[in-house]
């Protein structure tokens, strides 16, 4: 399935809502989002003046929000979440707008509210990024 | 045999957790949570990944992970049973 309105389902909105569109290839277990980060996008404004590469942080935030919904998608309706840990992740790329990124999310496990994610980011089929994440559905 | 799967065990977990202790320092009667080793919640989850990749066990509920994973010697116990009934 494709989700073209991610604020449907979760509560991010812009600046910081981070994905355009995710396809859920299964749903609570993998799907990538989609995102195109132009050069006047809020993310980068001060990351560098004169010189945008997109933040780390951005695709991190990217990645788990991509998750968020391929998590979501398995209960059929929206809600929240909580990015509980970032681990392991690597930046092999400055990535200079305008740039079409895709998270690619898989779920690496499961326990209680807790779920471990792995991540790649690619640029046109190409890793810029990959690391692992832990959502939390509550925020405890 | 069992004395192999707890050394295994804490192995696993001062590995998986790069904790900074050695694997025989870790007392197998001890809780793994709070007070002892003081692990916490995005740990186990850390461990339950490690316990599917090794042994194949899957522990998605957390009550039966709360038991599982009360010790050292409870881990070994749940996956022994577990292999058990496989």
């Amino acid at each position: 399935m494709r989700i073209d309105d991610p604020a449907a389902w979760i509560p991010h909105r812009p600046p910081i809502l981070s994905v355009d569109a995710v396809e859920v290839d299964e749903p609570g277990v993998r799907g990538r989002g989609l995102k195109r980060f132009e050069a006047g996008d809020p993310w980068l404004a001060g990351h560098f003046p004169g010189n945008p590469v997109v933040p780390g942080v951005a695709m991190i935030e990217g990645a788990a929000q991509s998750a968020a919904i391929v998590l979501l998608a398995a209960k059929g309706r929206g809600g929240g979440g909580f990015l509980a840990d970032v681990s392991k992740f690597r930046f092999k790329a400055p990535v200079v707008p305008p740039a079409d990124l895709t998270f690619e999310v898989a779920v690496a496990g499961v326990f209680g509210a807790l779920c471990k994610v792995g991540v790649r980011v690619l640029r046109d089929g190409a890793p810029v990024a990959e690391g692992e994440l832990v959502l939390s559905a509550s925020p405890q | 045999m069992a004395e192999d799967l707890i050394a295994d065990l804490k192995t696993l977990i001062v590995t998986r957790l790069k904790m900074d202790i050695k694997p025989e320092d870790i007392d197998p009667a001890a809780p793994l949570f709070g007070e002892g080793l003081g692990l916490d919640s995005i740990d186990a989850l850390e461990l339950v990944v490690g316990i599917e990749r090794q042994y194949g066990i899957r522990i998605a509920d957390a009550e039966v992970g709360r038991q599982a994973f009360a010790s050292v010697n409870a881990l070994a116990e749940f996956i022994r049973a577990k292999k058990a009934a496989k």
